[in-house]
């Protein structure tokens, strides 16, 4: 099969890890300590990582957070090290998204790809799925899961249903974006961090307020904008089987029984999972 | 003296018949002789043909009188030769009859009781009769063996059997022995009372005699007063032995005269009154067990009224624990909720105090005071906005409220008590969380409208983020109805409630409506803008069980109407029938159009044409086209396609073929017309249009897949001339493989015209590679791997062979199926001239596959075969039967089940079984027992008291010897010989773990044909169609892969039924067949449902499936997270209820 991205997609890590022709870019992995099962999470990852090449050059950074004793921040340290991870401590507040941000201004590179603590890569060439969107088809922002789901009912500062926005347990963008878009925002509460997510002025919504496009990008490598994430086959939908990073709350749907899926989906993506109810036109911002 | 016996007389017996036991010929005899020359008497009851009295009245040549009695009308007209002998008709019991005999002779000197030998009249008889009977008398009773029968008034224990009776006599025969001072009444006083007949104790005490024979009782009545021991008479001096004292009195009264010794003497005796109490007890006790089991096992009898009675109990459970799940849902939810805002609540107030602070400093600044006109205006802007948002936070919250409360409801053991076990309406549990949160109905009925609606306003608010609740708050029934309900007519709309309906197509008004007054449906209308709606009226059983004496069970309560929305809004009236041709308005609506109306470019409504849905598709597709050329732009595989179009029948419309290749977003690599040199006349030779003629089209005539000339291409796809593929086709497969790039085989759906012009959309299984073998159901809808087929060397003879060729070995992980349809085939689904390629192929595959057999056509199926294999060595097969030796009345026969089905595995099958192994419950008769050791069944018992399938099948599983096992139920019939043939077949392949077949009802129409998975359940396909249906893509004459399989007749390994520990032992009734089938598909194997096998099971038609909701949620729990979905049903696109097969477009909810 023909490959037109060859140059830069070797299966090489030496290849994927130096290559001076193409965009440089960060990934990052959130580790928390505090987080009682932060070792096998790090393990999980580092497996999937391991198991499946990015098919783009990319510099791994392990962003360690929260860790209550020294014995455990040394464990963890060495378990990234010895798959040559950029070690990076920082400070335990603003959650996570503010350790992203730390790190990210922190970092030289154009581009970062960031993921939190509970993932896990599914398939392979996952990181030039992202970077092919980004740089051949200037999407601004990519991420691996995105939802219509809304915190209105809770907090009526949120936008009403459907509210459109990237989740970010698996995103990559240009860094200078990121860092532009995190640059106002203080984290200091758990409200804080959902707000960054999906509401009023997220990441979603400041990067498509700029007149730019973002896309969940799925294990087929399309990049659907929001007016396909409904049958983009990724996040809370039939089986996930287009999704190539899982988390926590993509494995807690799996496993949940078929009714809770329902409640699940229905609550994720409302009617909008049936192809005659598209997005009202105002939403409609695929293109 | 007459020489000849009792017995000579008997035998030379010629006209009237009499009847006796040789016993009592002997026996007659040795007590007569005595009297047989003096001038008797003689009394018998029960006279029947008189054969007795000519007998006994030739035996007795002297006798006086010899009397017969009978209660028999017909016994007076017997003409008798002897003078001697009359008949008196009458109950032999009471006193007119008495007079009557009396009026014949005084005393008797023989009575004879050949009577009714029922207890209770035996013991009447003998006290009414015994004054009668005269010195030295003999009363003789006959057939004394009727008291031990029940149907006698008698059992071996009984305590006033006639047997107890007499047997009660020998003691009072002994009463001086008592040594208590105790009346020999006492103890004949119970059988007097039973009987309702005066004690004659002068005479009972003078019956010296009581001789016990087979079946015959006599005794003899002294001529003195009572009988007595006598004197002790000692003779003899010498006592060198024992000692005889010679002055002894012989009395032990006085030891034993105390009240101790009276109450040990009698108390352990039970009084015959205790003893009947008793047995009136065990009796009753009996009868509970009997009901209780009845109760139990009744159901599986499907005994309508038990059935009925059942369903509906699991009706009422089921609405139940749905509601309690739901509620339980919900509450989840919204305690998650309550515990967020309380950590932000604190959160809030320690920052509102820093603000506070800060706010106090900024707004003594000078800088804020000249900025004020500026926020002002701000403010104002978005004053509107902030309104909204702060009604509906506080609405949420209103929400959390009333589910915290629901929740303090539901701890209450008392309510949840009475929500499991009494509760099965609406009413019902109004009624009961009423009663037990003390609440009157006034605020039941204000806080449960208002939770109702916050309710609906948080499930809007958070699926469409419309704002309902308004909409909620105002809707109602009018003041009309307020009146017409006070005059008993019911009404209730489910959905949709409020005014205010936002929607996009269109609403179905659903409720119901009763007339208390003619307990029947009250009649319900409806108008939308103006004009009629049709209303659907259908039989609701929770209403009518709502209203058990007020409403028939068969009133068409429910009604629905479909009311579609008409531009940007529609007015929807609903009105009620308050009387003939008077009408009340009882609700009212607004439908308004969600979103633009650009939005509703792509809408259709969701009716279930697929014609129209195909539509909606091609247009969902085609509005993404764009998006996905830029996927193309960076895929990362992008695989070369192969495109042969296979022209060597037909050219016909090849142009269009290739034009819809032209115009694939993802363009082919190669396109190839296979056959350029046929048909070779000049009328039919291809033709292709100038514009699609270009060099890009290849031709060739013969197929090699190692040509160079497809060195670099990656998949090929063949396709027929006039058949086109939509524009994403070959983009959908790339896509497909760029998803999973070890995919070898990829096929899609398909649709066919038909001659109505509806086209049939084919909405295929996932892999099934048993269907495959039957039926080529992939066909012209998949790409194949070019390297798979160039590594294998594939020759090519047709399609279908090389399918079957290209998966002889492929792995179930290396296909894929996309649900979408991708092609329109030009032809319609329908029988080809000739099948011989088709037969050539799937022998082909029987060899490679080392099988030996033949191929036979399925008589209704299109284009589709069974591959029927010869066993060089047959597999030894154990039938496993579990049998409650039930015999059930079909079609107006009694079928004693397990004797029929054993005997017809015997007689009707061609295939010789090891062994049939019955798995009773211990309970068989002597004939079942009889009937099976003659055929040679095993039968091991099953001992528990507890029903559990599972665990009668595991243990007959158990003890089976055979390599395959064959598990059934005893409730089927065979209709073909070579049925265990057939089944076997596909035990020649190595992966199949299960074979099931197709079961029909009595009436033969199809009652099993597969089991599919919807909404989680496992239920049986195309239920009630007719035994020649050849299904869904031949999806009932042909054989299709499933996930399950009915256990009523499934055929297994015995090895893999051991290594998966048979059935869970969890699912005692329901389920564990579908269960044990899941476990066998994820040990690996498939699982078979074969049409070339047909049984009868007579499970009645009308019988609905039930199951214990325990054992569902434990099948929930255990499969429905890893099979939300089944593979081998389209939910989406095909009927779920009942899963028929017939296309209809449902909500996607996943």
């Amino acid at each position: 099969m023909t490959d037109c991205f060859d140059a830069i997609t070797s299966r090489d890590p030496a290849v994927e890890r130096c290559s001076n022709d193409v965009p440089s870019t960060a990934v990052g992995f959130l580790l928390r300590g505090a987080d009682e099962n932060w070792l096998p999470s790090a393990r999980r990852f580092l497996a999937s990582f391991k198991a499946h090449p990015g098919g783009f050059p990319h510099v791994p950074h392990v962003m360690l957070k929260g860790f209550a004793d020294q014995i455990a921040l040394s464990e963890a340290e060495q378990e990234f090290r010895k798959e040559g991870f950029v070690i990076r401590h920082l400070d335990d507040d603003g959650f996570d998204i503010m350790a992203y941000a730390r790190w990210a201004q922190d970092l030289d590179s154009e581009y970062i790809c960031v993921f939190n603590t509970h993932s896990e890569i599914l398939a392979d060439n996952w990181l030039a799925r992202f970077m092919r969107n980004i740089i051949q088809n200037g999407i601004a922002m990519v991420s691996a899961t995105a939802s219509f789901e809304t915190l209105n009912h809770v907090w009526s500062i949120f936008p009403p249903f459907p509210n459109m926005h990237l989740r970010s347990n698996a995103f990559c963008l240009r860094r200078e974006l990121f860092v532009q878009c995190v640059a106002d925002l203080t984290f200091q509460k758990k409200l804080d961090a959902f707000l960054f997510e999906s509401g009023p002025r997220s990441l979603t919504t400041q990067i498509i307020n700029a007149g730019k496009r973002v896309a969940v990008v799925g294990r087929d490598g399309r990049a659907y904008g929001p007016r396909w994430w409904p049958f983009s086959g990724t996040f809370r939908q039939g089986t996930q089987s287009n999704l190539f990073v899982a988390d926590n709350v993509t494995r807690a749907y799996d496993e949940a029984e078929r009714s809770e899926k329902i409640r699940l989906a229905a609550a994720t993506w409302g009617d909008y999972l049936n192809e005659d109810c598209p997005l009202p036109s105002k939403h409609s911002l695929a293109r | 003296m007459p020489s000849e016996t009792f017995r000579d007389l008997f035998e030379a017996h010629r006209g009237k018949a009499s009847d006796k036991w040789d016993l009592y010929l002997k026996v007659y005899e040795e007590i007569f002789a005595p009297l047989r020359d003096k001038p008797m008497t003689l009394l018998e009851i029960g006279v029947q043909n008189g054969g007795s009295l000519d007998i006994l009245a030739d035996y007795f040549r002297n006798a006086k009188a010899i009397v017969g009695v009978d209660i028999n009308p017909q016994c007076a007209s017997l003409p008798f030769e002897s003078e001697r002998i009359s008949v008196i008709i009458g109950d032999a019991k009471s006193g007119k009859t008495r007079e009557g005999i009396s009026s014949r002779a005084a005393l008797f000197d023989v009575i004879i009781d050949d009577g009714s030998h029922v207890s209770n009249d035996i013991i009447a008889t003998f006290f009414h009769l015994v004054p009668l009977l005269g010195d030295n008398g003999i009363y003789v009773v006959e057939d004394m063996h009727a008291s031990y029968w029940k149907e006698y008034g008698g059992e071996l224990f009984a305590p006033y059997s006639a047997a107890a009776f007499f047997k009660t006599l020998t003691d009072v025969l002994n009463h001086e022995h008592w040594s208590l001072n105790k009346p020999p009444a006492d103890l004949l006083q119970p059988f007097a009372n039973r009987v309702q007949a005066a004690l004659p104790m002068d005479h009972l005490e003078r019956i010296e005699s009581i001789t016990f024979l087979n079946s015959i009782c006599i005794m003899r009545k002294t001529a003195g007063e009572r009988t007595t021991l006598g004197a002790r008479r000692i003779t003899g001096r010498e006592s060198n032995i024992a000692k005889i004292e010679r002055f002894e009195a012989f009395s032990r009264k006085a030891e034993l005269h105390s009240a101790e010794d009276y109450f040990r003497a009698w108390q352990p005796q039970p009084p015959l009154e205790a003893l009947a109490a008793k047995a009136r007890l065990v009796a009753d006790l009996k009868q509970q067990m009997a009901d209780h089991i009845e109760q139990v096992v009744g159901p599986t009898r499907e005994r309508p009224a038990t059935h009925q009675r059942t369903r509906e109990q699991n009706n009422g459970w089921m609405q139940v624990r749905k509601q309690k799940r739901s509620l339980a849902e919900q509450l989840n939810h919204a305690q998650q909720q309550i515990g967020e805002q309380s950590r932000m609540l604190i959160e809030f107030r320690q920052e509102a105090d820093q603000l506070r602070h800060h706010l106090m400093q900024m707004h003594q600044s000078s800088s804020w005071r000249l900025t004020y006109p500026l926020r002002l205006a701000k403010r104002v802007i978005r004053f509107s906005w902030h309104l909204q948002h702060a009604f509906f936070s506080n609405g949420s919250f209103l929400v959390s409220f009333g589910f915290r409360l629901l929740s303090q409801m539901l701890t209450e053991p008392d309510l949840a008590e009475a929500t499991m076990h009494r509760v099965h309406t609406d009413a019902d549990l109004r009624s009961e969380i009423m009663q037990t949160v003390g609440m009157t109905p006034a605020e039941y009925a204000a806080l449960s409208a208002l939770a109702r609606h916050m309710e609906k306003g948080y499930r809007a608010l958070r699926t469409t983020g419309r704002r309902l609740l308004l909409s909620r708050l105002l809707s109602g029934a009018t003041r009309a109805y307020q009146g017409v309900r006070q005059r008993g007519v019911r009404f209730h709309l489910d959905e949709p409630q409020g005014i205010i309906v936002p929607t996009r197509r269109g609403v179905v008004f659903r409720g119901w409506a009763v007339d208390t007054n003619t307990k029947e449906a009250a009649e319900v209308r409806v108008f939308a803008g103006g004009q009629p709606v049709r209303v659907d009226r259908y039989k609701r059983g929770d209403v009518t069980a709502a209203f058990p004496d007020q409403v028939s069970k068969n009133a068409k309560a429910a009604f629905e109407a479909k009311v579609a929305l008409r531009g940007r809004s529609t007015w929807v009236r609903v009105e009620l029938a308050s009387a003939p041709d008077r009408w009340v308005l009882v609700h009212r609506a607004l439908l308004r159009l969600v979103g633009s109306i650009e939005a509703t470019d792509l809408r259709s409504k969701r009716t279930g044409d697929s014609a129209e849905w195909f539509d909606v598709l091609q247009n969902h597709l085609a509005a993404q086209i764009d998006e996905m050329r830029e996927h193309i732009d960076t895929m990362i595989l992008r695989p070369a396609f192969l495109v042969i179009i296979d022209a060597r029948k037909s050219g016909h419309n090849l142009d269009v073929t290739i034009g819809s290749l032209r115009a694939q977003i993802y363009r082919a690599a190669g396109v190839v017309v296979l056959g350029r040199d046929r048909p070779d006349d000049d009328n039919n030779r291809i033709q292709l249009a100038p514009a699609v003629s270009d060099e890009t089209v290849q031709w060739i005539d013969r197929l090699d897949v190692c040509a160079p000339l497809f060195a670099n291409l990656d998949y090929l796809l063949f396709i027929e001339p006039g058949d086109r593929i939509v524009p994403s086709a070959l983009y959908s497969f790339a896509s497909a493989i760029n998803r999973d790039p070890t995919s070898e085989l990829i096929y899609s759906d398909e649709l066919f015209p038909t001659s109505s012009g509806a086209p049939l959309p084919f909405h295929k299984p996932a892999w099934s590679p048993d269907y495959l073998e039957c039926f080529d159901y992939i066909g012209h809808s998949g790409v194949f791997s070019m390297a798979r087929a160039r590594r294998l060397s594939l020759p090519f003879t047709s399609v279908y062979d090389f399918t079957l060729r290209f998966t002889d070995s492929l792995g179930h992980d290396l296909v894929a199926h996309l649900d979408d349809l991708l092609f329109e085939r030009a032809a319609p689904f329908a029988r080809k001239m000739t099948g011989d390629d088709d037969v050539a192929a799937i022998l082909g595959r029987l060899e490679r596959t080392g099988r030996n057999g033949i191929v036979a056509p399925a008589p209704s199926g299109i284009n589709c075969y069974h591959a029927r294999v010869r066993w060089e060595r047959a597999p030894e097969i154990s039938v496993v039967i579990p049998t409650a030796g039930y015999t059930k009345l079909i079609a107006g026969r009694d079928i004693d089940l397990i004797v029929n089905i054993t005997q017809q595995i015997v007689e009707r099958s061609t295939y010789r079984t090891a062994e049939i192994v019955v798995v009773d419950n211990g309970d068989l008769n002597e004939c079942q027992k009889n009937h099976l050791a003659k055929l040679g069944c095993r039968s091991v018992t099953f001992e528990e008291q507890a029903f559990n399938i599972a665990k009668k099948l595991n243990l007959g599983a158990s003890v089976a010897k055979g390599e395959l096992l064959l598990l059934m139920n005893d409730d089927m019939e065979i209709v073909q010989e070579d049925w265990i043939e057939r089944l076997c077949d596909h035990m020649a392949k190595p992966d199949v773990g299960v074979v099931g077949c197709k079961l029909l009802y009595p009436d033969r129409s199809t009652q099993h044909v597969g089991v599919i998975h919807y909404h989680g359940n496992p239920d049986h396909v195309r239920r009630g169609y007719p035994a020649d249906d050849a299904g869904y893509f031949n999806s009932t004459c042909g054989v299709r892969n499933y996930l399950a399989v009915t256990g009523a007749c499934m055929l297994t390994r015995r090895a893999l039924y051991q290594q998966l520990g048979g059935y869970a032992l969890q699912l005692a009734v329901s389920y564990n067949d579908a269960d044990f089938c899941l476990n066998v598909r994820a040990a690996g194997y498939r699982v078979v449902y074969t049409g070339d096998v047909a049984l009868v099971h007579m499970e009645s038609l009308s019988r609905v499936p039930s199951a214990n909701l325990d054992e569902v949620r434990y099948y929930h729990e255990r499969w429905t997270p890893k099979l939300p979905e089944d593979p081998f049903y389209n939910e989406r696109f095909l009927t779920l209820a009942p899963p028929s097969f017939e296309p209809r477009t449902n909500d996607r909810l996943l």
